[in-house]
């Protein structure tokens, strides 16, 4: 049996992010700051991220400009906030590969990454399409791919189709095909010796509104940007619920500002959220 | 490995202007490559590692990117005698059917039943300097800023783009 302590730290932030982008249809209704995070898992055993988010060295200051992207932080000082190194990191587990998520795999030199197989064979088939769908392709770029391919050929990639069981000890993979992207995938963390469960949503839930409703009326709403339908949102949506056993708050979403009000946190000298999830016993906060 | 951008245009290039020209004038060629290079790069990671991918589906892809090539060919010939991007991107187009080429003897051998086990380290260092000789090409042009960038936060803007296109 094992348990993980889990933390969500911030990496960056977007200050003014539209909001009908987070919210299906709530548009004209003005922006929100939108936290670029990632998930450290760490149990006696193992070290566990959920992401990577995306590097300074290529494209990043390109972006931090172009979308408005501030305080990027790198992987070893943002780690050093819960005292762990990238090299420490031994499991990486991508919910899908957007550039936010999967754009810093050279960071972390000794983890497994696990990936859904669908996100790059459905890329392959959508580039294969008539230049008509090119909307399609508009957030892959070749280095993206081309990151994949070198984890590749250095063993370090694990392709995983649907629902996976046990990826790592105490932690299950479910597929959510055709949803935020073509492969996305959920992760369901399963803390046996506390009874403790947690789902990291990825982006399949950017804000908690999209499992609360806009009123609390307990309504789901598709998060707003998807390459795939808002009925297979709703359907992953319904799937993490269950795990949970309805309790939402066990829905962890990463770009959800209010995060670190909602659970123990601290601010970083950088001006950056660690926010403490939950503690494996025997481990100590990094938030108080 | 982590692939240096080559921060230096040609000489005829200097000026914004001459830039925006060059580059806008390439919008499709640019496309293509970078098309071209995603679908090498997922050939060989599929070929690779995925256990769903079939042979003919993957075999499908290489025709595609190899009809790519040939029409990147042809536009970028076309222009290269009056656009000095293009020249340079004529230059990459060798590697591209070499890359094509190794993959291609990838699939045949390694996929095949009973094929032996043939493992495209060839193709991988030409699809990195294609892609190098991209980035390169159109490093500091209108182009080259524009596409960076695999994001969310692109897709907005190809949403919104599309919202305003289709949608009044």
């Amino acid at each position: 049996m094992v348990d993980y302590s889990i933390w969500v730290l911030e990496y960056a932030y977007v200050p003014d992010y539209a909001r009908s982008d987070v919210i299906y249809g709530a548009h004209n209704e003005g922006t929100l700051k939108l936290p670029y995070c990632y998930v450290l898992l760490k149990s006696d055993e193992r070290t566990v991220m959920v992401d990577v988010g995306y590097n300074f060295k290529e494209y990043g200051k390109t972006l931090a400009e172009r979308f408005g992207v501030i305080n990027w932080r790198d992987p070893r000082t943002v780690l050093a906030e819960v005292g762990v190194r990238p090299e420490d990191v031994d499991d990486v587990i991508i919910t899908h590969a957007h550039f936010d998520h999967f754009g810093n795999v050279e960071e972390f030199p000794n983890a497994v990454f696990h990936i859904q197989e669908r996100e790059f064979t459905k890329w392959l088939w959508s580039l294969t399409l008539p230049k008509q769908f090119s909307w399609l392709n508009g957030a892959l770029d070749p280095g993206d791919m081309l990151r994949a391919a070198e984890l590749a050929a250095s063993g370090r990639l694990r392709l995983v189709d649907g629902d996976v069981e046990d990826v790592v000890p105490g932690i299950d993979l479910f597929g959510a095909p055709d949803s935020h992207t073509f492969g996305s995938q959920f992760v369901h963390v399963k803390n046996q010796r506390s009874n403790d469960s947690w789902v990291l949503a990825g982006d399949l839930r950017y804000v908690f509104e999209n499992v609360t409703g806009r009123d609390n009326d307990g309504v789901y709403i598709p998060v707003g940007l998807a390459s795939g339908s808002q009925l297979n949102l709703l359907l992953a949506t319904e799937r993490m619920m269950q795990l949970v056993d309805r309790e939402e708050r066990r829905i962890i979403p990463i770009h959800e500002e209010r995060l670190s009000k909602t659970f123990a946190s601290r601010e970083t000298a950088e001006g950056l959220k660690v926010v403490e999830i939950t503690l494996a016993a025997g481990e100590k906060s990094r938030v108080s | 490995m982590e692939l240096m951008i080559v921060d230096q245009l040609p000489a005829d290039l200097q000026k914004p202007a001459e830039i925006e020209h060059a580059s806008s004038d390439l919008q499709d060629e640019f496309d293509l490559a970078r098309r071209i290079i995603q679908g090498h790069s997922a050939i060989y990671l599929l070929g690779q590692v995925a256990r769903g991918a079939r042979i003919d589906e993957l075999e499908h892809s290489l025709q595609a990117t190899g009809t790519w090539i040939a029409e990147l060919e042809h536009a970028v010939r076309m222009k290269a005698g009056y656009n000095s991007l293009a020249t340079r991107l004529l230059s990459l187009i060798p590697d591209l059917f070499l890359t094509q080429s190794e993959l291609g003897k990838f699939l045949r051998l390694s996929m095949a039943p009973g094929g032996d086990r043939y493992m495209p380290q060839r193709a991988l260092a030409l699809i990195r300097k294609a892609n190098y000789g991209l980035r390169a090409t159109f490093a500091c042009t209108p182009l080259g800023n524009a596409f960076f960038a695999s994001s969310c936060a692109c897709e907005v803007r190809h949403l919104t783009r599309a919202r305003r296109e289709y949608c009044g």
